[in-house]
């Protein structure tokens, strides 16, 4: 006679059996539940090639999280630069020809945190402000730049700030062809140079957006988006009715009309694999939104929209086919 | 002693590990993986369930190597992290909405025999009338049925409304309803 387990799992019951069994095993106790699966059959056989798969996959998530501890190292290597960098402000004072030219050394050194495709990374700046950095981009800055009197960092590609208040610290963001002036705020950011616009979306607070090439300012308001024309440097406050909707920073990326191989590209970019078009997939546009964070759900919903078919060839190169 | 170098073995793993060794957490699952499946197979239905879980296990262990308290070594370590999962796994999974499709489904056919269904011929029929319904409605019924997603999670995963997902589930289940029907009649007349 089988034991409930077994019955359960290959169900050989009918509706009253079957509440029957329920009832027995709501009232089990935890630990007689675990006798009763110990004498179960292990159903199913596990391959050596599926054991590895499963590290696979638990290495992409392990590398996740070790990569967060590598900034936080980054940083404690900031902080310990800028203990001597305090040091030698004092010796300053009283200091010798040769110690200046040290701290300029240290001063003038380029910090540079980049990211990979298919990477967010955290990031913290000396003064407390978070920088959420999205897939290929760069934040740049040196600690002679970033100080009490203004704050300066250099940005390309995509990311989520939140910058710490200090009224008499402007912080200055500079990317491709405009500066961003914050005083304490949220906001994101997606300004790449093989891209034709950047967009800013201004969470909280309030920034200055000023043009590079035209020297022109735009001061931005909570909840508003902003588009800059990366050739001529114009910048324009999206209206909210056009409701034309930005990835910048969030979660998904939307596509009006885009060409098949653009958003193929952006998935290559948000999940750091190479996707790639068969022959077989005409030249089709896409309208829609996808998640930035699943791939299963994108190759759903390109399957049940668009007809496309994905088919791993490796773990970093996936064919895409009609 | 074979013990007392076990031991060893296992607390200089257990150290590396807490340092964040790739390579540690590497060996460690290369010792208890295999056994985890098969312990954790006894109670799942399918592959991916029981892959799902060892897989939570290990990464449970990575996030948290830092606190990592190795007193009584890796396998009752993880094992009684397995344990716990295992057992609410199957308490689930006895409340799976499918088995109220299969007590609803008695109740509203109208039988042409007294032998009551048995729950796997159902199973059989219910899969066999799934392929009649078109990609997007089977995907919602294998996520509300099979995977046991709340209308809100089918929601979110599919990036519809959850209104869209109660409308389309039950147009799915009106048809599946009919279909079980239409297969099951066919079945018994051509046993007879």
């Amino acid at each position: 006679m089988d034991n409930i387990v077994e019955r359960f799992k290959n169900g050989h019951f009918n509706k009253e059996e079957y509440e029957a069994m329920r009832k027995e095993i709501d009232s089990m106790s935890d630990k007689m539940l675990d006798e009763q699966l110990n004498m179960a059959e292990m159903s199913h056989e596990f391959s050596e090639t599926e054991i590895d798969d499963l590290r696979e996959q638990l290495d992409r998530e392990i590398r996740h999280e070790a990569g967060k501890d590598r900034w936080y190292r980054v940083l404690g290597w900031a902080a310990a630069v800028m203990l001597p960098m305090l040091a030698c402000v004092t010796a300053l004072w009283v200091s010798t020809r040769v110690e200046l030219d040290k701290c300029e050394d240290i001063l003038a050194n380029e910090i540079d945190i980049s990211t990979s495709a298919g990477e967010w990374v955290d990031a913290a700046l000396p003064d407390g402000s978070r920088v959420n950095l999205g897939p290929k981009s760069t934040l740049t800055y040196t600690l002679g730049a970033f100080n009490a009197s203004s704050r300066k960092i250099s940005y390309s590609g995509e990311g989520i700030f939140n910058i710490a208040k200090k009224t008499d610290s402007p912080f200055i963001l500079s990317t491709s062809g405009f500066e961003i002036r914050v005083l304490g705020t949220e906001f994101s950011l997606m300004s790449r140079q093989d891209k034709t616009h950047s967009e800013i979306h201004l969470i909280s607070g309030s920034i200055e957006l000023q043009s590079l090439s035209t020297g022109n300012k735009l001061k931005m308001c909570p909840g508003e988006t902003a588009v800059v024309d990366n050739s001529d440097g114009e910048i324009k406050i999206l209206d909210v009715k056009s409701a034309k909707k930005i990835s910048a920073g969030g979660n998904i990326m939307y596509f009006n009309s885009s060409p098949i191989a653009e958003v193929i590209e952006q998935l290559c970019l948000y999940y750091g694999l190479e996707f790639i078009l068969d022959k077989s997939v005409p030249d089709i546009t896409f309208t829609g939104s996808l998640v930035k964070d699943n791939l299963k759900e994108v190759e759903f919903v390109l399957e049940t929209t668009m007809g496309l078919k994905f088919q791993a060839k490796d773990d970093k190169h996936i064919q895409v086919i009609k | 002693m074979d013990t007392d170098r076990n031991k060893e073995i296992e607390q200089s793993l257990a150290a590396s590990l807490k340092k964040g060794s790739v390579k540690a957490f590497d060996t460690i699952y290369k010792m208890y993986a295999s056994k985890l499946l098969g312990y954790v197979s006894q109670a799942t239905r399918n592959k991916e369930d029981a892959e799902e879980i060892v897989h939570d296990i290990f990464l449970d262990l990575w996030k948290s190597r830092e606190r990592l308290q190795l007193d009584k070594g890796f396998k009752v370590l993880l094992f009684s992290l397995a344990y716990r999962r295992r057992i609410d796994y199957f308490r689930k999974h006895l409340k799976s909405p499918i088995f109220e499709d299969y007590a609803n489904f008695q109740n509203d056919l109208v039988t042409t025999d007294d032998r009551p269904l048995e729950y796997n011929d159902f199973l059989k029929i219910f899969r066999k009338a799934l392929e009649g319904l078109p990609e997007k409605y089977q995907r919602i019924i294998i996520l509300s049925r099979f995977e046991e997603l709340t209308n809100k999670e089918i929601a979110k995963k599919m990036n519809i409304k959850e209104r869209t997902v109660a409308n389309e589930l039950s147009l799915a289940l009106k048809y599946l309803r009919s279909e079980l029907d239409r297969i099951k009649s066919k079945l018994y007349s051509d046993l007879f």
